[in-house]
């Protein structure tokens, strides 16, 4: 909404710059976009009016707003009519037939205009001002008084309405309408239509007809001033996709009071400037007339909502100045203009009050009361641990979007995903069903430009259409990590490539964190995986993931040169079994004895199942078995490697004897060699 | 031979076999064997009782002395083998090496920091779905059917006429659907709107709003919280303003603005108000006993204010040098 400094002064006085009239403006709640400065120290105020103050969509709103604002009087334009003897309702009539999308219609009528009388310079200024052109007088006139005071007005040609009747109605489905603009409409049904007896002569609160507009030739017009209802003006200007200056006041709600000013102003200007005679009165159809609002308001709820009491003075001054009608001492009875569709309640009072008043009044009470339930939820703390961990472990976490390509879902997941209705493009129609489109995508953009070492991890939630399992859409709760390329980036340091290992080493570090133990089981269902390495992953035996080695051929989709490692993990899952308060372990108190013990083994044999052989037979003294050296070679032969174990006994109240850790030793070996033939190379 | 002859031999020959050592392991196993529990030494002072009394102070003598000077020459011997410390000076120019450091990344930090302030504000934390109903997220919050917001062109709507939240107020309904006042709530989280991705918007995003409802709730209290919010978020002294402005759900209605420590400017942030009657009235509670106040924060205007950053999309690229730079810790 475009208004002039000038054209404000008009209706109240002003004095103050530009910059400031706009900083008022913007602190009471109507914010100033811009000012352009015009000639003779003019200036040209764009305004952000808010979707429930359709009264400051016009001049005399916005000066009712500097009136309130410095406690100023508004004038009123200049209404008086020089009327003829002639009664208008001997030359039209009105006839509403649905008064639910039309509540009120008023008709003026002025014969034997000059239409071809110049549009005066001013109005025509400020017309321009606004982005409005010029057309002719009596049509500049109703564009004029629609800026001017918000009510959105139309001017027919007399004679082209035959039947001197308007019926206002609504629509039958399949209808047609030729409007001003020249295109023809088909409407749907229940549109407004202002009608010449049956013909429709335009669309009520949009546009006017083609036919029946005023011209330079037009003599004798009609001005319509009328109130239509803000959702039915919606809906037609939203189907036809015709969205004009009356359409936007009318669907934000005009004031259906206020036609009558608007009529009387619009025919004192016509009369004044294109002459003619101004037929008496009006045709009024008012069917049910609409009273303002009453609120009762105790001017005291204003302090106690804010914090700060107001003066009781200032409330109703200013209440006043917006044109609100205040009557009574303790309980006020105050009377709603019916431009203000937007207040109707106490609330709304406090906040016409308060934003006057201004809120750098208001002071930052910093005082905390009340309950207070401050506890974190396992879901937080399981998360915090789990960032801790793979933060500490050199991970850098990734926030994705979750809008991915149909093509890139279905790479995880069986089932449809779940699609958006109007997504912005193709490849974020639908919703992630995992973490892994993102987290690669994330991967894919990083080694792009360049990035060969990552360690990357995503905490997010994954969508899924409804299932068997689900009578609606839902949401799955996941933490991923990803590593791949150089595990090292130094120059004294062997730059390989980090291999399942070093996935499996994070994941470590977070059961430790997490207070679980995770074992895993070689799953060759596991999707996109490469079979060198793809295990279900179990948290204290329940399933919580996956992890794998990322095959090649998707690993080629997202330019990933170096081997990928990932874990996909059931965020629930690892909060469920997550235990927050560890239990100390006692130091041992005497020394332990170690042995290392060398063994070589078939390729079939994993290390960790010598491990446990090798424990078990080892005994209660054997506190660990930790495999620290891995070789293979010629030595070993073809289909063999030799592991070496580091052993270490103690007992907890004495010092072991060496014939007793040499006899758990020989049973170790023993049993290697009954399970696995393991034979044992000394050290 | 006497024991004092025998000790003088000994003391001898482990100096002599000493001499002969080349490195620790060698070292070790002689003293072991000279010096330790079970020793030669050892055994040559277990005879020390069986010496007639009159010869037993010089014997005991002599072995304390041989012992001495044998703890002597190991100790010489050990430091010798040790060696002159390398010559070379570290080059401490080199790169460091570094075990790798992680980062978490600067949306969660910045939402983990305004959560645990709010919280240490006496504010819990509540969560709820990112798919929602038309309820929650529009008529609950007093959002007329004809809102603009609820357009098609706005909201991320899904085939069975459920949407996905374009804020998280509708977490705030379900508390109070489910608690009776007083209620002090955050309800961090993602929301959605479709908006196409420039450098100020992007089509899902964090925020975290606040809502505290309880008997005689003022505005002037909101005022309060946001300035202690944001002298926490900010580091220092942070000015805030309130402007007049309209939302379905607040009544009245601000948008409010921080003018941040090192800054001149106002930085527009986010809305908040006094929570509209309307929406009391939806959840089932009594607008005439209860007021509330409820505030938005959009995460990632934050952490840009706060990092200095100048395009939203670089939050949602991860590239690990931006990530690096800005990451935070917990």
């Amino acid at each position: 909404m475009k208004a002039s400094l000038s054209w404000l002064r008009d209706f109240v006085d002003a004095g103050e710059g530009a910059d400031e009239l706009a900083r008022a403006f913007t602190f009471s709640g109507t914010e100033v976009e811009g000012i352009e400065r015009l000639d003779g120290g003019d200036a040209l105020f764009t305004f952000e009016v808010t979707p429930n103050r359709p009264d400051c969509l016009s001049v005399r709103g916005l000066a009712r707003e500097l009136s309130a604002l410095y406690d100023r009087p508004l004038r009123e334009p200049e209404t008086t009519l020089d009327e003829c003897d002639y009664d208008v309702r001997s030359s039209v009539a009105v006839a509403i037939e649905d008064d639910r999308v039309c509540p009120r219609y008023i008709a003026r009528v002025i014969r034997g205009v000059r239409a071809t009388a110049p549009t005066p310079l001013w109005m025509r200024k400020r017309l321009e001002l606004v982005g409005m052109r010029s057309i002719n007088v009596v049509v500049d006139v109703t564009n004029y008084v629609m800026i001017e005071l918000g009510h959105p007005l139309h001017a027919f040609d007399l004679t082209k309405i035959e039947t001197r009747e308007i019926v206002v109605r609504t629509a039958r489905a399949g209808e047609r309408f030729v409007a001003l603009d020249e295109a023809e409409y088909k409407l749907a049904g229940g549109e407004v239509l202002i009608c010449d007896g049956e013909r429709p002569v335009a669309l009520g609160g949009v546009m006017g007809g083609l036919d029946s507009g005023v011209s330079e030739r037009t003599l004798d017009v009609l001005v319509e001033s009328a109130y239509f209802d803000p959702p039915t003006t919606r809906r037609t200007s939203k189907r036809l996709g015709l969205s004009t200056e009356s359409s936007r006041r009318f669907e934000r709600g005009a004031d259906p009071i206020g036609a009558e000013f608007a009529s009387r102003r619009a025919a004192h200007l016509i009369h004044k400037l294109a002459g003619g005679k101004l037929e008496r009165g009006s045709v009024d159809a008012f069917p049910r007339p609409i009273k303002p609002k009453v609120i009762a308001y105790h001017p005291k709820r204003a302090g106690e909502l804010l914090g700060v009491p107001i003066d009781e003075a200032f409330q109703r001054r200013v209440l006043g100045r917006l044109g609100f009608d205040v009557n009574g001492d303790d309980t006020w009875l105050v009377a709603v203009p019916t431009y203000r569709p937007d207040v109707s309640r106490d609330v709304d009072l406090i906040e016409e009050v308060a934003r006057v008043w201004n809120y750098d009044n208001l002071p930052a009470d910093r005082a905390v009361r009340g309950p207070a339930p401050v506890v974190l939820s396992r879901v937080e703390r399981a998360l915090r641990r789990v960032r801790q961990a793979l933060v500490g472990q050199g991970y850098f976490e990734c926030v994705g979007g979750v809008y991915v390509s149909r093509e890139e879902a279905s790479l995880w997941c069986d089932h449809e995903p779940l699609s958006v209705s109007r997504p912005l493009s193709e490849d974020l129609s639908v919703l992630r069903p995992s973490l892994m489109p993102t987290l690669l995508a994330s991967a894919a953009y990083n080694a792009n430009r360049g990035a060969r070492s990552l360690r990357l991890f995503e905490v997010g939630h994954g969508y899924h259409p409804k299932d068997e399992g689900h009578a609606a859409p839902w949401e799955s709760h996941h933490v991923a990590l990803l590593v791949t390329g150089p595990r090292f980036d130094n120059w004294s340091l062997p730059s390989e490539d980090a291999d399942a290992h070093d996935l499996l080493g994070a994941l470590d570090s977070l059961a430790v964190i997490l207070g679980v133990e995770f074992s895993y089981r070689r799953d060759e269902g596991v999707r996109n995986a490469d079979r060198s390495f793809c295990v279900s992953v179990l948290v204290d035996g329940e399933r919580a993931g996956e992890a794998f080695r990322l095959s090649s051929e998707v690993s080629r989709k997202y330019d990933l040169d170096c081997p990928v490692y990932v874990a996909h993990l059931d965020r629930d899952a690892l909060e469920r079994r997550a235990r927050f308060i560890r239990r100390a372990a006692d130091p041992p108190r005497y020394p332990a004895a170690k042995r290392d013990l060398a063994f070589i083994l078939d390729d079939s044999t994993a290390a960790g199942e010598l491990v446990r052989v090798v424990k078990q037979a080892a005994g209660e003294i054997c506190a660990s078995v930790v495999p620290f050296d891995l070789y293979r070679g010629g030595q070993v032969g073809e289909g063999r490697y030799s592991l070496a174990l580091a052993l270490r006994f103690v007992h907890p109240d004495r010092t072991l004897e060496d014939a007793e850790v040499d006899e758990a030793v020989k049973r170790a070996v023993d049993a290697a060699a009954v399970e696995f033939g393991a034979t044992w190379r000394s050290q | 031979m006497s024991l004092p002859d025998e000790l003088i031999a000994f003391e001898k020959a482990t100096l002599e076999e000493l001499a002969g050592v080349a490195n620790a392991t060698a070292l070790e196993h002689l003293r072991h064997r000279a010096l330790g529990r079970k020793g030669r030494l050892a055994e040559l002072m277990s005879r020390l009782r069986v010496v007639p009394s009159g010869d037993r102070p010089l014997a005991g003598k002599t072995a304390n002395e041989v012992r001495e000077r044998l703890e002597a020459a190991f100790a010489e011997k050990e430091s010798a083998l040790a060696g002159p410390r390398a010559e070379r000076v570290v080059d401490h120019t080199l790169p460091p090496r570094a075990l790798p450091q992680g980062f978490v990344h600067p949306i969660v930090s910045t939402l983990y920091d305004a959560v645990e302030i709010l919280r240490g504000m006496g504010f819990a934390v509540a969560t709820g779905p990112d798919v929602e109903d038309e309820f929650h997220n529009f008529d609950a919050l007093n959002t007329p059917p004809d809102h603009p917001a609820r357009a098609e062109s706005d909201t991320f709507y899904l085939d069975d006429g459920r949407l996905l939240r374009t804020h998280t107020s509708p977490v705030q309904v379900r508390v109070l659907e489910s608690q009776k006042p007083p209620v002090r709530v955050i309800a961090p989280g993602r929301c959605f709107r479709r908006d196409a991705p420039d450098a100020t918007h992007l089509p899902d995003f964090f925020q975290c709003e606040g809502l505290y409802v309880d008997r005689g709730v003022t505005m002037a209290e909101l005022k309060g919280t946001l300035t202690a919010l944001a002298e926490a978020l900010f580091d220092g002294k942070v000015e805030i303003r309130f402007r007049p402005h309209f939302f379905p759900f607040t009544e009245p209605s601000v948008e409010y603005d921080f003018r941040v420590p090192g800054g001149d400017e106002w930085l527009e942030i986010s809305g908040a108000g006094m929570v509209d009657p309307e929406v009391f009235r939806a959840v089932g509670h009594d607008p005439d006993e209860w007021t509330g106040f409820a505030f938005g924060m959009g995460i990632e205007r934050i952490a840009m204010i706060r990092h200095g950053i100048a395009d939203i999309r670089r939050f949602r690229e991860n590239d690990v040098r931006f990530l690096a730079s800005v990451g935070g810790a917990l």
